[in-house]
């Protein structure tokens, strides 16, 4: 199978999941219907992922990466304490009962910090 | 950095894919190095002067913006 094959198949797979999740949050649906989707369309991508033949990921696609990430954690972490800030204060005048959605957001964007120091240390002790 | 590895690739008729399977990369990464977007590892440097049968220096051109004397 070559590269682009995959990324089709990854794409139906995707968004048959997302249907899956998406049909589960808005009916009623058993819990674990979604949860079996994901596992198997996680172990259906796997399993399609050992059939490429071609070099699906280098060092060059490593370093795109760590600099995505690095970009959105640089983005989202201070956005969200913000917007948190934000939806906190004005929760008690303007926007009534967002507060709660401001408490999620700031510990999101809290435990995003804490786990990208806690990753950084790990990192810098390796190399 | 600059490079001649477009020229080396020419050199022994290898087409960008036949040069990505055998370094074991992506086409894309070959693509970046070319056009100077991406600079490769020192590992990757070394296995492709060995490929070429070359040494680092005749494939990647470091060039030093840097006065002469000035370390700093």
């Amino acid at each position: 199978m070559d590269r682009r094959k995959f990324q089709r198949y990854r794409l139906i797979v995707t968004m048959i999941i997302a249907v899956l999740v998406g049909w589960s949050v808005t009916g009623e649906v058993n819990v674990f219907i979604p949860l079996l989707g994901i596992g198997t369309g996680a172990t259906v991508l796997y399993l399609l992922k050992r059939q490429v033949k071609e070099v699906m990921e280098d060092e060059r696609s490593h370093h795109i990466d760590e600099q995505a990430a690095r970009t959105a954690v640089g983005i989202f972490a201070p956005a969200a304490v913000l917007v948190a800030l934000v939806l906190i204060v004005l929760s008690n005048s303007v926007l009534p009962g967002y507060k709660q959605a401001g408490i999620v957001l700031a510990y999101s964007g809290c435990a995003l910090m804490v786990l990208y120091h806690i990753a950084h240390l790990y990192h810098n002790r390796k190399h | 950095m600059k490079n001649r590895l477009k020229v080396y690739r020419a050199m022994h008729d290898l087409t960008q894919e036949a040069l990505a399977g055998k370094l074991h990369i992506t086409r894309q990464t070959i693509i970046s190095i070319e056009k100077g977007q991406y600079d490769p590892s020192l590992p990757l440097a070394f296995k492709i002067a060995s490929l070429f049968g070359v040494k680092i220096e005749d494939i990647f051109i470091w060039e030093d913006n840097k006065k002469p004397g000035n370390i700093i």
